[in-house]
């Protein structure tokens, strides 16, 4: 048993369930990442039926991603809202989102020590600095969001409680 | 005298004012394009901040407290973001229309078919207007709200010192002695 400057046990925190998931918050915050990957993939669908709807639908991720077709991923012959790098970081936190809570041992881990974050995220900037792929780009995207989601998770738990408290 | 918790809002309005400018400052803007990285920047600011004026007496910080932080600083970054970037707009439609040669640029055969009909319809023909600007104004509040919130969780993370877990976990009750 590994104890740190405060006593705290890891081999106790390591065995913790997660609060709240199978609640109605966690399925609202799942369907919101569905939504949100939704949006993303309705894009080039929308172009492909030539609706009207495809420019609302590619204009919001237009601030947040550079949205070049020969980075992004192709449906139907048309380029997704975002590109690859960032369709994988929102699929890797849904992923975190509903593997990481039924996974004790990491995400016990991942609280007790919060800045193993950064291992995550080594890959993707290895991937930024030398030739990559289309599949690099999307699998390093996937792996630096999935802890991010189980920090999420536990914020939006956290406050829950807090507001909670705040009326007792 | 025992000590409190810093306030929300000083550190919340400097992670805005980060975001909000450098999300609608021509050229700057584009760094977003890297994983949204200003207004995570943004909510990471704050989060520094707040950790920074935290009384270490009062122990860890809650994910809680810095999601709020990060909802805080994503609203008023969204309101600077909007109205940093209507006059900016404004004036790129000014020189775009004095420049008269946007559209024969936007012929470039190198262009790609979907990116010059999306300028074209916002920079030539849509030009500016009131529902556009309401639109505009939705989607940053959006964005600005998901992502600050991410970063400022993200900035606790990084940010907290180890020695103080911000996550305690519920006693677990001991199991049942078999017979």
């Amino acid at each position: 048993m590994v104890s740190d400057s405060v006593g705290f046990c890891y081999d106790h925190a390591i065995q913790v369930n997660m609060p709240g998931v199978g609640s109605i918050r966690y399925w609202l915050l799942c369907v919101g990442v569905v939504a949100w990957l939704t949006l993303v993939l309705a894009a080039p669908v929308a172009r492909n039926a030539e609706s009207g709807l495809a420019p609302f639908l590619y204009a919001p991720f237009a601030s947040i991603c550079h949205q070049i077709p020969a980075r992004s991923i192709s449906v139907l012959g048309h380029p997704m809202a975002v590109c690859a790098r960032c369709f994988g970081l929102y699929l890797g936190f849904l992923l975190g989102l509903v593997v990481l809570p039924h996974w004790a041992r990491m995400s016990g881990r991942l609280l007790m020590r919060p800045r193993l974050l950064v291992l995550f995220w080594i890959p993707l900037a290895i991937d930024l600095c030398l030739p990559n792929t289309a599949l690099s780009r999307f699998v390093t995207g996937t792996v630096a969001a999935f802890p991010v989601a189980l920090f999420v998770w536990i914020a939006i738990e956290d406050l829950r409680l807090s507001t909670a408290r705040s009326y007792l | 005298m025992n000590p409190q918790k810093p306030g929300l809002v000083m550190p919340a309005l400097f992670g805005a004012v980060f975001l909000g400018v450098t999300s609608a400052f021509p050229i700057v803007q584009f760094v977003n394009c890297a994983c949204c990285a200003l207004v995570i920047g943004g909510g990471m600011i704050a989060a520094y901040l707040y950790i920074r004026d935290y009384p270490q007496q009062l122990g860890p910080i809650s994910y809680g407290d810095i999601a709020l932080l990060g909802i805080l600083t994503g609203v008023i970054g969204a309101f600077i973001w909007t109205a940093v970037d209507i006059p900016l707009n404004l004036l790129k439609l000014q020189f775009t229309s004095g420049l008269g040669g946007l559209e024969e640029i936007l012929d470039d055969p190198s262009i790609p078919p979907a990116a010059r009909e999306f300028m074209k319809e916002f920079l030539i023909k849509g030009g500016f207007s009131l529902a556009m600007a309401l639109f505009s104004f939705l989607v940053n509040v959006l964005i600005s709200v998901i992502f600050a919130t991410i970063g400022s969780i993200i900035g606790l993370a990084l940010f907290q010192k180890q020695s103080t877990p911000n996550y305690t976990p519920p006693p677990q009750t001991p199991p049942a002695p078999q017979a």
